[in-house]
């Protein structure tokens, strides 16, 4: 493959997927300006290891999976583990009530305020639509504990949404 | 905590299920599946999970992309080509560069502005891509439009570029020392039979502090907390720099040394990119090599005690 031919495929990838690429870096930085690093980041990687993929028709999860890689790499030093009984405050919520559509602020600002650990599976199951079991594969940790942690990450996004938004919706017990 | 066994509850269960997917036909969640064929109960509560769970995938979608990203995106991929592209000129320095992408970034800031239009305000990670190699650019790319002006420099701009090309010599100089710098490519087992084995041992005594020649991230979070000491570094063709970075851990009993390699000085690299489903070998002790693509590395793990199924049962992932 030419030079030309891999700036012509990057720079159609760019058109294609930048938004994309974009959105989840957004969800999983929570700032504009990390995402937009990020974003950039990713499209200079993929042009230099353009070669890694052969199937050029899964640019799209190629270049996800770069923006997630890249991404857990730069935890790394700097992740703050929080121990796992300091999240017993996500307690299933008595109602499932939420207003729709979900505001995406709301959301990221929700989020945002999730422990990594509990934070990167939830956005992956939500975002990329990844089963517990890829989850697992990719963070490197069992299914039992990818399960719990979803389970209690999105409890608690149910229960932040519900609350910040609690005088305005009515909010019925469901169970 | 990820160590314990762990049993998903029956709501972990209806939570790990996704929306219009075939998840509930898993082993793990045959439980759940059960409940909700049996019990209207669980049945609502599992048609507003699903229900919350669509409405949150289209939540994580709505996120306002700034208008001017793709047009930064093509400047940053154009400049990376053309700085590789640029031979060295004092007219021409990286600083101008740098001031000219800061400038451009300047001008496209939308509605995410962060920064200012500075040469030290570009992303670490552009800055660290303009310092190494790279292709030229083809003609007729969009980068052209950061093709060096032929108009005569003023004289600011003439002593603004001795110090542009000054400082990226400086810069290249650095970047010569920091970066790898090829070399020979060496077989798996040539790495191994190099290893300063002593008594059936891995010798790490006389070897010096990694130099840091390339970068050698470990697999994941739980290798660092396996980690004893820091990393010590191979010199596996006597040129002066690390072509191993030589991590020591223990867990449980299990002690041994991870290898962290770069992946383009191994001619043969393992096809195999978890610990957990590679190959052992066991000359000159138990080890395993895995390669992980994303990172361009090549790791080998080799033990001198314990088992390696001590360390493949808590690195698989599966429901304990």
């Amino acid at each position: 493959m030419t030079d030309g031919d891999r700036a012509r495929i990057v720079g159609e990838w760019v058109e294609e997927h930048s938004s994309l690429v974009y959105r989840f870096a957004y969800r999983l930085c929570g700032s504009a300006a990390d995402a937009e690093d990020l974003t950039q980041q990713t499209f200079l990687t993929a042009h230099r290891k353009l070669d890694q993929l052969r199937d050029h028709e899964k640019a799209r999860s190629w270049l996800l999976s770069i923006v997630r890689n890249t991404y857990l790499k730069s935890l790394r030093g700097s992740q703050q583990f929080v121990a796992f009984e300091s999240c017993d405050g996500f307690a299933d919520p008595s109602h499932d009530q939420w207003e729709s559509p979900i505001d995406g602020e709301e959301l990221q600002a929700a989020l945002n305020e999730l422990p990594e650990e509990f934070r990167t599976p939830v956005i992956l199951f939500y975002f990329e639509e990844m089963s517990y079991k890829d989850i697992a594969t990719h963070l490197d940790i069992p299914t039992g504990t990818v399960m719990s942690r979803l389970s209690r990450g999105k409890a608690y996004l149910r229960q932040r949404l519900v609350t910040r938004l609690g005088e305005d919706v009515p909010v019925s017990s469901t169970h | 905590m990820d160590n314990s066994p762990h049993n998903p509850t029956l709501r972990e269960q209806l939570d790990a299920v996704r929306p219009d997917s075939d998840d509930l036909r898993e082993a793990e969640v045959q439980e759940a599946a059960r409940a909700i064929v049996t019990s209207d109960e669980w049945r609502a509560v599992f048609d507003r999970q699903q229900a919350f769970d669509r409405e949150m995938s289209n939540a994580m979608q709505d996120v306002e992309v700034p208008t001017d990203l793709q047009t930064r995106l093509h400047d940053a991929l154009a400049l990376n080509r053309e700085v590789a592209d640029q031979s060295p000129s004092p007219l021409e320095g990286e600083g101008q560069l740098l001031q000219r992408s800061a400038e451009k970034q300047g001008e496209g800031a939308g509605r995410v502005s962060h920064r200012e239009p500075t040469p030290t305000s570009l992303p670490l990670t552009l800055i660290s891509r303009l310092r190494s190699k790279s292709v030229p650019l083809p003609p007729g790319e969009r980068g052209t439009a950061v093709t060096p002006s032929l108009v005569r420099p003023s004289r600011r701009t003439w002593m603004r570029s001795v110090i542009a090309a000054t400082a990226m010599f400086v810069v290249a100089g650095l970047g010569w020392l920091i970066l790898p710098h090829g070399g020979a490519a060496f077989t798996l087992n040539e790495v191994r039979q190099s290893l300063p084995f002593k008594n059936g041992t891995l010798n790490t005594t006389s070897l010096a502090n990694f130099d840091s020649s390339f970068d050698a991230p470990l697999p994941s979070s739980r290798w660092t907390s396996w980690q004893q000491s820091d990393a010590v570094g191979l010199d596996l063709d006597g040129n002066g720099t690390h072509d191993a970075a030589v991590y020591e851990f223990a867990y449980r009993g299990t002690h041994g040394y991870l290898l962290v390699l770069p992946a383009s000085r191994i001619s043969d690299p393992p096809t195999r990119t978890f610990f957990n489903t590679a190959t052992i070998s066991y000359t000159p002790a138990t080890n395993v090599a895995w390669t992980a693509p994303t990172e361009e590395v090549v790791y080998l793990c080799l033990l001198d005690q314990g088992q390696l199924d001590t360390l493949s049962r808590v690195l698989t992932p599966a429901t304990a």
